[in-house]
């Protein structure tokens, strides 16, 4: 394994909450690239139910989108799986 | 118009992904690095620095899957960039494989295009370059990818 200082002294600074709001982002990234690969479910097609363009789309699958409550919850019902669960 | 020379400096690298970045004209310091250093102590970018490195690091866990990038460049080449939505900072990189990644270097995006900025171009230009002199280093078996690995890198020096 190779690893890089600098690199790893950068990854270093990033604050606890900052990285866990980023391993959300891409949890649910991950998650709808999942399923649209499990049902077939094309970008074209996924953005035509979702009422966005394959542009807004592709954003979501990046990780990197900062997604709102309300898109997470319309996702979940189009894809009919929860995006994200709450611990009790 | 002067020829530049470059190597291929291996960043990060695990039984799965492996991270290479350019170094030109002899130097130690990678093209990642330099941005790196560019943009580790700024402030203003700070958040934007932050998601980009945080993209490395699910790259070299999950792999340069093809969804974690922007296509930038022309069809025909690799280029590709780490973006984020709306925001100005971007880093500039070859997509190989799912396995491999070359980051090169990025800067922030006041331009429509990256065409119409000098410095971010030649980062893609750069790339650009590089991309095609793999392709050729490839054809004539001088290199070979294996996996994660680009088999005859290591004492290579490309001329741009």
């Amino acid at each position: 394994m190779i690893t890089n200082q600098l690199f790893r002294e950068c990854l270093a600074e990033i604050p606890a909450e900052v990285r866990r709001g980023l391993e959300i982002s891409y949890a649910v990234a991950e998650k709808i690239a999942d399923i649209m690969k499990i049902k077939g479910i094309s970008k074209r097609d996924f953005a035509k139910k979702m009422h966005v363009s394959e542009v807004t789309v592709s954003k979501w699958l990046t990780g990197r989108y900062d997604f709102s409550l309300s898109q997470i919850a319309k996702i979940s019902n189009f894809l009919g799986c929860q995006m994200i669960n709450i611990c009790k | 118009m002067t020829m530049k020379k470059a190597t291929l400096k291996t960043i990060e690298q695990n039984d799965n992904v492996s991270l290479y970045s350019i170094c030109f004209d002899g130097n130690n310091e990678s093209e990642f690095e330099n941005f790196l250093k560019k943009f580790k102590d700024n402030a203003k970018l700070n958040s934007d620095f932050r998601i980009i490195l945080f993209a490395l690091e699910k790259i070299i866990d999950k792999g340069a899957l093809e969804r974690f990038f922007r296509p930038e460049g022309k069809m025909s080449d690799r280029v590709s960039a780490l973006s984020i939505d709306s925001r100005k900072l971007r880093l500039y990189c070859l997509r190989i494989s799912d396995q491999i990644l070359i980051v090169g270097n990025g800067g922030i995006k006041n331009t429509r295009t990256y065409q119409e900025d000098d410095t971010l171009s030649g980062y893609v230009l750069d790339l650009q370059k590089f991309d095609e002199l793999l392709l050729q280093a490839q054809k004539n078996g001088s290199i070979s990818i294996e996996k994660n690995v680009i088999v005859g890198i290591d004492n290579k020096t490309f001329e741009l």
